[in-house]
């Protein structure tokens, strides 16, 4: 009987034989680790590229979205708790998709990207790395929305297929972590500067729960680091917390702590700082930050209008908007 | 007036009720283990009947 080590995640899981890691699909079969639910999602949808949420990266494209069972996070707040905090045996619906009819479905329905997203893809690495291969030979981008719980090491290995990522900083406060979503912090941060190194077109959300994390001292510390970690045309995405899982007992975030939020992220310098999970709001479109043109009008998930010139340029000042616009 | 005791029952009746317990038991499990074992096998992907999780307006 050989137990074998996970070192995809910082939870390093040493998992017996027959057992399986914290995130319930990652087990040891035969002295081999394997992810369970390789070509078996759970969930699948087409998108619009914003509700990842993406702005600054092919905005209005549809994206073929993925997920298996499984998550190494426990968030208590999870609005997916249905697939995330399950192993893929207790599933009620799994699909057989490998990666070339997974491919082959995304081009059919006429996507530009595959997204992998909904529960955490880290647990689905292999999936997402065999898919992700494939969708480039097909001309597809890949698109990972994760809480970026990852090694650096597997992390910048899958950089090589990535294209984008919408990452969650939960809150800037380890603490939060360790009770909220029973992680830690550092490692994110880690992962974050590893993509941006590899290349990978980032954006970043913060979900505020209200009294857990909107502190606005310490979203002034979080927004200080992405300016000066990953720049100032980092898109951040505020996002509205919905009572959901085992945290029905908070109310919605109010709109005047987004707007709080998003007003200190400005001041501190941050050019691209959108309210997101909030119909209708200013802050959910892109204006330009020398002279305020309306660039990308959205109402929800959908475009309204878009003024940007082909090259990703403000029509007025001409000024170049940093994001992947075609 | 006289109970019926079981030893008046004939071996014939007793053959035919064993027959019948044994039928009822076959048909129960012929039931209920292809549905387990049909619960988990995956599915052909299938765009339609995989739409869902989607039924709120979250971000994610």
């Amino acid at each position: 009987m050989s137990a074998v080590t996970c070192e995809l995640c910082p939870r390093s899981c040493v998992i017996p034989e027959g057992g399986s890691g914290d995130c319930r699909i990652r087990v040891n079969l035969d002295g081999k680790l394997r992810a369970t639910t390789y070509g078996r999602p759970s969930a699948i949808h087409i998108d619009p590229m914003e509700k990842k949420p993406l702005y600054h990266f092919h905005p209005g494209a549809s994206v073929f979205s993925i997920a298996t069972a499984g998550c190494n996070l426990h968030c208590l707040n999870c609005q997916n708790w249905q697939l995330s905090q399950r192993g893929g045996e207790e599933m009620e619906q799994v699909y057989r998709a490998d990666p070339p009819d997974l491919v082959k479905a995304a081009k059919q329905e006429g996507c530009k990207a595959i997204a992998y997203t909904y529960s955490d893809p880290i647990v689905f690495y292999e999936y997402v790395y065999d898919s992700g291969e494939l969708a480039h030979r097909e001309g597809m981008a890949n698109v990972f929305v994760t809480a970026g719980y990852i090694n650096r090491k597997p992390l910048r290995h899958l950089c090589g297929v990535l294209d984008a990522a919408n990452v969650d900083i939960k809150a800037f406060d380890d603490g939060f972590y360790r009770r909220v979503n029973g992680a830690t912090l550092q490692p994110v941060l880690d992962g974050l500067v590893t993509m941006r190194e590899e290349g990978v077109w980032i954006e970043v959300t913060n979900l505020l729960i209200p009294t857990l994390n909107d502190d606005l001292a310490m979203i002034r510390a979080m927004v200080r680091w992405i300016r000066d970690e990953l720049g100032e045309g980092t898109p951040l995405h505020f996002s509205r917390f919905h009572p959901e899982y085992r945290m029905r007992n908070l109310p919605p975030t109010p709109a005047r702590t987004l707007d709080r939020a998003r007003k200190e992220a400005m001041d501190a310098g941050l050019k691209f700082v959108y309210v997101g999970n909030v119909m209708g709001h200013e802050g959910g479109s892109t204006y330009c930050p020398t002279d305020g043109t309306l660039l990308i009008g959205r109402a929800g998930f959908w475009i309204t209008e878009n003024n940007l010139t082909a090259d990703g340029r403000c029509p007025t000042c001409n000024e170049k908007i940093p994001g992947v616009w075609q | 007036m006289k109970v019926k005791q079981r030893a008046d029952v004939s071996e014939r009746t007793h053959e035919r009720r064993r027959f019948l317990g044994l039928l009822g038991t076959a048909g129960l499990l012929g039931l209920i283990l292809p549905l387990r074992h049909q619960v988990q096998q995956p599915r052909e992907l299938s765009l339609k009947e995989a739409d869902f999780y989607r039924d709120h307006d979250l971000a994610g």
